[in-house]
């Protein structure tokens, strides 16, 4: 499976002004491991987007990546914190190369604050199928409300996994980008995984 | 002046030629080796995996998205019985670890060659449990826990299948069946290979199958 990076500026009426499209460098290591216990059904321990190793076992939740937008809390299951903005895609302003350790972004936050962006809800398409290929696209669009630039140089993929009781964040694909994305005051960024497998 | 050129002959292993993935991918290493019943390896292949087939995708859809069962319909997915199932989140989703004699999930190993192709829900000959003609014996699943160094992540899945059936078998094909849920436990393929030439197994000998699950960067 590989995935492409699409990471898109637009400006406040939703004209493009730039795109930028590299191929994905890293599923890192806690993808693996979350793919671990769920094939597995045993746990292993797993650092979390706060640098704290999580016993990690398989669980309904694990690899969510689907969010309401930032700060909306959906408290259906009292188990599972879903703020929005604490998982699905990731911008951040790191410039190190990935590597499989890596556990979090130099993250963006949600926000209007100076250095912040407004997170909508982290979108997953179904899968398309057309033989030999399968894709799935992964999407959040996010808004500059700060009142200045804000300039994004890498993004990731945070997903859900348990330890059996509370749900936590992991950091699962994290990419630098070749061009880092100066994103001005009103304009919009769009960021696009899209996941692919090819027999 | 005379001089003379000799050669010596030698006889070597030529160990296959490594195989990796690349940065960027996620996918896997198939591994296959046949022992003899006194632990001697009589064949070994190493491959790079061919095929996530699209249950692969289509479960990770799932567990992404976290499909609930009021909208499951809408993202059926074929089971290895060749029927549609309205799979949805759950924490058994990609679950491989079956026991002995479990067929069912796991590694199975088959005779058909065709393939594989995106559409593949199942091996095409699967070999049964057992020690009848054409059968192997499948042993419990292990697994390798997760390791890692400067590029790569990986762990393992592995089963032994010993030939206790009377005669040779050749496996021409590999695939993972694993769990999933639509109220009920079903079970898909996410993975499947042809060995090019099959891989034979004589009457007596075993066959480890390890598939190594691999995150690049």
């Amino acid at each position: 499976m590989k995935a492409t990076l699409s990471v898109a500026r637009f400006n406040a009426k939703g004209k493009l002004f730039e795109e930028i499209i590299q191929p994905s460098k890293s599923f890192v290591r806690a993808f693996i491991q979350i793919l671990y216990v769920q094939h597995s059904f045993l746990s292993t321990a797993t650092f979390d987007t706060g640098n704290t190793s999580r016993s990690a076992t398989s669980g309904q939740n694990n690899l969510k990546a689907s969010t309401p937008g930032g700060h909306a809390s959906i408290d259906a299951d009292a188990q599972v914190l879903k703020r929005g903005d604490l998982f699905g895609i990731q911008v951040g302003t790191g410039v190190l190369a990935p590597a499989p350790t890596d556990y979090k972004l130099t993250e963006i936050t949600h926000g209007q604050a100076e250095g912040k962006l407004i997170f909508a809800g982290s979108e997953v398409e179904p899968p398309v199928i057309a033989n030999p290929n399968v894709t799935m696209l992964l999407r959040r669009f996010f808004n500059n409300k700060s009142g200045g630039v804000v300039t994004v140089r890498e993004v990731g993929l945070y997903v859900t996994a348990s330890d059996g009781i509370i749900v936590f964040f992991f950091l699962v694909l994290r990419d630098v980008l070749e061009i880092a994305v100066d994103v001005a005051n009103t304009e919009l960024l769009r960021v696009q995984y899209t996941l692919q497998t090819t027999v | 002046m005379e001089v003379k050129v000799e050669s010596k002959p030698e006889v070597t292993i030529v160990e296959p030629k490594d195989i990796y993935l690349e940065p960027g991918e996620l996918g896997a290493i198939l591994e296959l080796i046949v022992k003899d019943k006194d632990g001697k390896v009589q064949d070994y292949r190493k491959l790079k995996s061919k095929s996530f087939v699209q249950q692969f995708m289509q479960l990770l859809h799932a567990q992404f998205a976290e499909i609930g069962s009021s909208i499951a319909s809408t993202y059926q997915i074929r089971d290895t019985s060749n029927a549609l199932k309205n799979a949805r989140a759950y924490s058994g989703n990609f679950r491989a670890d079956a026991g002995a004699g479990v067929v069912t999930h796991g590694i199975r190993v088959g005779t058909g060659g065709g393939g594989p192709t995106v559409a593949d829900y199942a091996l095409q000959t699967p070999i049964a449990h057992g020690v009848a003609a054409g059968n192997l014996q499948y042993s419990a699943m292990t697994f390798g826990a997760p390791a890692w160094d400067a590029t790569t992540s990986q762990f393992t899945l592995t089963r032994v299948l010993a030939n206790g059936s009377g005669g040779a078998i050749t496996v021409n094909e590999i695939g993972l069946y694993v769990s999933g849920f639509d109220g009920g436990i079903r079970y898909f393929m996410t993975i499947r290979d042809v060995i090019a030439g099959g891989i034979a197994v004589a009457n007596g000998a075993s066959l480890t199958v390890n598939y190594r699950i691999q995150g690049v960067v």
